[in-house]
């Protein structure tokens, strides 16, 4: 049994205080060069996903087009109605494992489609997405996931995945989190630069065993090797991108650092005002969240689990649940789409105007991966067709011409990402 | 198109014929199914005309490659979804539609099988998580928060395939911080002098009068403010009387002689159990606790059992540890001793309890319940009848001289001061420390020398010279020498024999999942460890080594899928007596039973059918066994015609397969096909509607799933597995006999029907030990499954087309020995793709 301890919700909403209250970006957004006097806004991606998708009959609006009617589990969005839309029959066609709730969420692979392996992802859309956002920012994506073992994601510890198919570790504590993005640098400059200079050292030791030990190996092991290969190469990424940013102090975090313990609802809660700040402070502009789905049950006195709410009667208990549990996470989104319309750019516009949220998750409900649930908020910079639910003619239409629409309205050259076959008309021009 | 796939046939079976069929990498699909597609399909998708651009008599009938058996997966799934062919065109008959999906299917797992054959390749191992940590256990002696690791990947549930090991830089980055974890920790244990174990004893009443003492006070100031707020007018009467009660209970505590001469468990009133400090910040390492008890009364009780917990700061259910019958009494008190581990890591506070059966609130505090539910110890036990537990003493000894002696590069540094060391010295340590964490490989002086770069470094900044040592060090315990199982190719890639270190290390961790010991590295060096003699000598040492236990554990966890039970919550479950003691002693049995198997080399086919239990005091009380005392596992015989006895009467194996608070003949049959009678059913279609589940409950579970029969889709495979789930219907969601299930509103009574046929048609049974007896007929194919399995988690690769005269060899010579548990172990270990690269 969870017990929420009341004084601890307290501690954390002191924490919280008056958080956005002072939409400061400019000072923390690249100044404008000469030749272009008014920076642009930039553009941001935020991916939002969770598993055992949502309750089968109350989720999915009926109508098509503007004047659909929200549903019982959409409702809590209602605030924000023409700002979001709701994309039916979109589906990754290849999935097939019906416990997977993200695993190729963003990825859209087939992950037995290489020989001779059990398991092989691809690249996420927010990673091909961060290859470009991500220049100006000290984090070029920040991943965010849920540590909980057996929650019915898949395999994978994030939404990210990177462009050798590996998992990319998410940061798993909000309050890890909060330290990564504003925590106070222990060290003085020399030391950090010390430590950087010892971190090249470090990795060019483990290189001389592992080329060593390469060379004699046979050539399907040589593939294993390449993995170890690639994560010293990322690693002398991250070390560049920190020596870069060695010498900008960390910004200020604009609320304190929350204490007490969490539940899980409180936790979503924070991990969105994290969010929102580290965009505030221009530290990433790509974020992806992995969010727990368990404990919401726990926290709303239900006591279900995730796989039994998708296989349960409308009249029982398990489905009263899962309704509660989707009106729940729609909360939370409805409060961060407040945030970010409130926080402004430097050219008046607000972060929600220049950003695309994708919500969803790889499961629609029981073990069903055909017609997943999606919902799409932000305008990414204007010029997208929003407050619709739009049904997409075919019932195979694959997602990820959802993620290749993205990728273009945000600005990223490319005619295709997985298995897509084209973009989605209606909500993108 | 008729003649294309004559001929092609013709073709391929002549291929098949003519290299007796195992080399060949493809999967021929059924005859049947491309009749069905002929005689329904090709009239719309064929050289006529291509509806949808789809033609199906181009598509191979060989699934060579992907691209092929991708096409034969969307003709299997529009069949599955009833989308093709359209309702408007001829159907195909639900017989031929069963036997088509059926085949289809079938075709379609052997080819993905064979698609991903490892060719006997065992893809470069990483130490997985529990390798690792016990590796670093091994080396050093001290415990690192493994946890920090990301999750391994997992093929068949089983953790040590290289294939699905990854590695991110996060890995190598959790590496470098616990590799220096792990350097700290033992740096400190090297310096530190205050070692020594130390014993101390406490006599139960000290301990329990000190803190009952100090709960009236805080019970007293309790009662000051409720009154407070009931003179206000909150209506607070409730939880005050139950304070009130409290404190009269507990004044009677302090006032009864036991309470005198000892701690009273349960203690009427107060917490109903004792916490055993271990002393202020423990030191990491084992201790042995000793505690002197009997029942609270002169007469011995029948069923009395204390229960000793690792107290959870995350959670109120205390993680049950160990289990002890209470058959001493106050006048004879008995001694019982365990082990505990500690570190700073996991919580260090141990509780002893009485173990109770269901314990429901008391009626006269029901109301009371709402408001505090923090007191339901006095509500619980208010006029308990049954007895407590007394506890005269008890004694607490550690941190207790532990295995392993420390690394020789760590005893180099033993005794000198750091920053006297000369270069020289430093890098004979270094050399010596890389060579025993590489287990014994060749260390390269180009690797050395930039491991003494990044000492000379550090200490040219300044750090200290220890630290510096653990800067480069630490690069070692992330290098992939250390953290893989190198196994160097031959020449163009052939197989080879391994050598004799290669071998020491594949056998430590097939058998203790942690490196070769001082004697196996001792006769591989020697070159004395690929002499058949010497190698059979070594693996029964090794598997009479405790090591052993957690290879026994570990392997049945993921083979048998023990780990479900962790999802089930016993209090959801409608048995008043299952709990969580009951699931870890059920979890236990099944260590037992095979343990016993293996250590005296009994017969496997006891799994399917035996006529012993192997249980202990608790799962005897809980089977309703007569004349089981005591907490150790043993053999207990069993009239005939029992139920239990096989892996199929144990509480663990049918719980696992439902959800706690119902059974699932679905998930049971699966298992029983995939365990028992090693004709896996292939995953579950995604997309294909669930039975609607409203009616659960409320018709029979046979009504429920008869729909199952009805079509075709489902029946191509549920008619071989409902049945078997069926015949275990006798036994409730927790492994315990019924004759009966009632319905979920309490009001009807649905019979049981275990009658049914055996997958393979040839038998049909009554009831469960009719099943059973068939099942006991099936020897070769469980042992089989069991040799696929231990091979899967051994080798750290799958088990393909490549092995499966490899299999057919060892099962059969194991079965001609009488099926030995150990036999299977040798054989394996003697087997080429154990013994080759």
């Amino acid at each position: 049994m969870k017990i929420v301890d009341p004084i601890s919700r307290r501690v954390m909403l002191r924490g919280l205080g008056a958080t956005l209250c002072l939409p400061l970006m400019e000072s923390f957004m690249p100044k404008a060069t000469a030749a272009n006097k008014v920076a642009k806004a930039p553009k941001r991606l935020i991916c939002l996903s969770y598993s055992w998708g949502v309750s089968k009959d109350d989720w999915f609006p009926k109508e098509a087009g503007k004047d659909y009617k929200l549903t019982k589990c959409l409702e809590p969005l209602k605030r924000h109605k023409k700002d979001f839309s709701v994309l039916s029959h979109l589906s990754n066609k290849r999935a097939t494992n019906g416990h997977w709730g993200t695993t190729t969420w963003l990825t859209s692979a087939d992950v037995k489609s290489t020989p001779g392996k059990h398991f092989q992802n691809s690249i996420s859309m927010d990673q091909v997405a961060a290859r470009q956002l991500g220049i100006d920012t000290r984090f070029a994506s920040l991943e965010l996931s849920n540590p909980v073992k057996a929650e019915g994601f898949g395999p994978g510890l994030s939404l990210a995945w990177s462009s050798s198919g590996n998992s990319i570790a998410g940061e798993t504590s909000p309050l890890g989190l909060f330290d990564r993005l504003f925590g106070a640098e222990e060290v003085s400059l020399e030391e950090r630069q010390y430590r950087l200079s010892k971190g090249h050292s470090v990795l060019d030791a483990v290189m001389e065993d592992a080329r060593s030990m390469n060379k004699k190996l046979s050539k399907l092991d040589k593939e294993k090797v390449e993995d170890y290969f690639q994560s010293v190469r990322d690693t002398e990424i991250r070390l560049k991108k920190a020596e870069q940013w060695l010498h900008k102090p960390k910004p200020k975090a604009p609320f304190k650092k929350p204490e007490g313990k969490l539940n899980t609802i409180q936790e979503i809660e924070l991990m969105y005002k994290l969010m929102v700040a580290a965009i505030q402070t221009d530290m990433t502009r790509v974020l992806t969240y992995r969010q727990p789905v368990e404990g919401i049950f726990t926290d709303l006195g239900y006591k279900v689990g995730g796989h039994k709410t998708t296989h349960c009667t409308t009249t029982s208990e398990a489905y009263k649940a899962s309704i509660a549990r989707d009106r729940k996470q729609l909360e939370l989104v409805a409060k961060l789409i407040d945030d970010l319309k409130a926080l402004k750019d430097p050219d008046g516009s607000s972060v929600f105007d220049n950003s695309i949220i994708a919500y969803g998750s790889g499961i629609r409900t029981n073990h069903d991966l055909l017609n997943t649930p999606t919902l799409v908020a932000g305008h990414g910079g204007g010029g997208m067709n929003q407050g619709q639910h739009y049904i997409y003619e075919s019932k195979q239409t694959p997602l990820a011409n959802l993620w290749l629409s993205i990728l273009n309205q945000l600005g990223i050259k490319t005619n295709r990402f997985a298995d897509s076959d084209g973009k989605l008309k209606g909500l993108f021009a | 198109m008729c003649k294309l796939w004559i001929v092609s046939v013709f073709l391929f079976s002549f291929l098949v014929y003519s290299s007796s069929g195992k080399e060949l990498d493809s999967v021929k699909i059924d005859s049947q199914v491309t009749s069905l597609l002929e005689k329904y399909c090709v009239r719309c998708h064929g050289p006529k005309r291509q509806k949808g651009s789809l033609r199906l008599d181009h598509v191979s009938n060989m699934i060579s490659d992907e691209t092929v058996a991708l096409q034969w997966q969307d003709i299997l799934d529009v069949m599955n979804l009833s989308e093709m062919p359209p309702e408007d065109s001829k159907q195909p008959t639900k017989e031929e539609l069963t036997n088509t999906l059926e085949k289809l299917t079938g075709n379609l797992v052997e080819a993905r099988k064979r698609l991903t054959d490892s060719g006997g390749h065992i893809v470069l191992r990483r130490l997985n998580s529990r390798e690792y940590d016990r590796t670093i256990k091994a080396l050093f002696g001290v415990p690192v928060d493994v946890s920090l690791l990301p999750e391994d990947g997992r093929v068949e549930n089983f953790d040590t395939l290289g294939q699905a090991n990854s590695f991110s830089s996060l890995h190598l980055e959790r590496y470098l911080k616990l590799g220096r974890e792990a350097l700290d920790k033992s740096f400190l244990k090297l310096n530190s002098k205050n070692r020594e174990t130390r014993t101390r004893k406490e006599q139960g009443e000290s301990r329990a009068n000190r803190e009952v003492k100090d709960q009236i006070k805080h019970i007293k100031n309790k009662i000051a403010s409720l009154e407070k707020g009931i003179a206000k007018g909150k209506k607070l009467e409730a939880p005050r009387d139950v304070k009130v009660i409290e404190q009269k209970l507990s004044d009677w505590y302090l006032a009864q002689p036991l309470a005198k001469t000892g701690a009273v468990i349960p203690s009427q009133g107060m917490a109903p159990n004792l916490i055993l400090p271990l002393g202020w910040k423990p030191k990491t390492g084992r201790y042995r606790i000793k505690v002197r008890l009997g029942a609270a009364q002169s007469k011995a009780a029948k069923k009395l059992f204390l229960k000793v917990a690792r107290k959870d700061p995350r959670s109120n259910i205390p993680d049950a540890l160990e289990l002890f019958q209470v058959t001493g009494t106050v006048d004879k008190p008995q001694e019982i001793e365990f082990y505990v581990d500690v570190d700073n890591l996991i919580s260090n506070q141990f509780v002893l309890s009485r173990w109770d059966e269901h314990t429901e609130v008391h009626p006269k505090f029901v109301k009371a319940k709402n408001y505090w539910f923090r007191f339901q110890s006095v509500m619980k036990y208010y006029e308990d009848k049954r007895p407590n537990i007394w506890i005269d003493w008890f004694e607490v000894t550690g941190p207790l001289e532990e295995e392993p002696k420390p690394l020789s590069a760590l005893k180099l540094l033993a005794g000198r001061q750091a920053k006297l060391l000369k270069d020289s010295d430093v890098r004979e340590m270094t050399e010596q420390f890389v060579y025993e964490a590489f287990r014994r490989d060749k260390v390269e002086s180009s690797y050395v020398d930039k491991l003494m770069g990044i000492y000379n470094a550090s200490k040219a900044h300044g750090t200290f010279a220890e630290d510096a040592i653990k800067d480069a060090w630490s690069v070692v315990l992330a290098s992939p020498r250390f953290l893989f199982m190198n196994e160097p190719g031959a020449e163009g890639d052939k197989s080879r024999a391994l050598n004799d270190r290669e071998l020491a290390v594949r056998l430590a961790y097939f058998l203790w999942s942690a490196p070769p010991d001082e004697r196996l590295y001792d006769l591989a060096s020697k070159g004395k460890l690929r002499d058949k003699q010497v190698l059979a000598e070594q693996i029964d040492r090794m598997i009479k080594d405790s090591r052993s236990n957690h290879f026994v554990e570990t392997f049945l966890t993921q083979w048998l899928e023990l780990d479900r039970l962790n999802g089930i919550d016993p209090d959801s479950t409608a048995s008043k007596i299952y709990d969580r003691v009951i699931q870890d002693r059920s979890r236990k049995e099944v260590y037992a039973f095979f343990r016993n198997l293996l250590q005296n080399n009994l017969p496997l086919t006891d799994v399917l059918d035996s006529d012993y239990a192997f249980i202990d005091a608790a799962m005897a009380k809980f089977y309703e066994i007569e004349g089981v005392s005591g907490e150790h596992f043993r053999k207990v015989k069993l009239p005939a015609n029992s139920i239990r006895g096989g892996l199929l009467g144990q509480s663990a194996i049918l719980t696992l397969t439902g959800t706690g608070e119902r059974t699932s003949p679905v998930e049971r049959g699966a298992y029983v096909l995939r365990k028992l009678l090693h004709r896996p059913p292939p995953e579950a279609p995604a997309n294909v509607p669930m039975l609607d589940e409203k009616n659960v409950g409320t018709i029979s579970i046979k009504e429920t799933l008869a729909n199952h029969m009805d079509k075709a889709q489902c029946k191509s495979c549920h008619q071989r597995i409902d049945p078997l789930g069926f015949g275990l219907e006798n036994f409730d969601p927790v492994g315990l006999w019924r004759t009966k299930v009632v319905s979920k509103d309490g009001k009807k009574n649905f019979p049981i029907e275990p009658a049914g046929v055996m997958p393979d048609g040839s038998s049909k049974y009554k009831d469960f030990l009719g099943m059973k007896k068939q099942l006991s007929k099936h020897s070769i194919p469980m042992l089989k499954g069991m040799t696929e399995a231990l091979m899967t988690y051994g080798l750290g690769r799958t088990i393909g087309f490549t092995d499966l005269d490899t299999i057919d060899e060892i099962v059969k010579d194991t079965a001609q020995k009488n099926y030995g548990f150990k036999t299977l172990i040798h054989e394996i270990i003697l087997s080429k793709p154990f013994l080759r690269k």
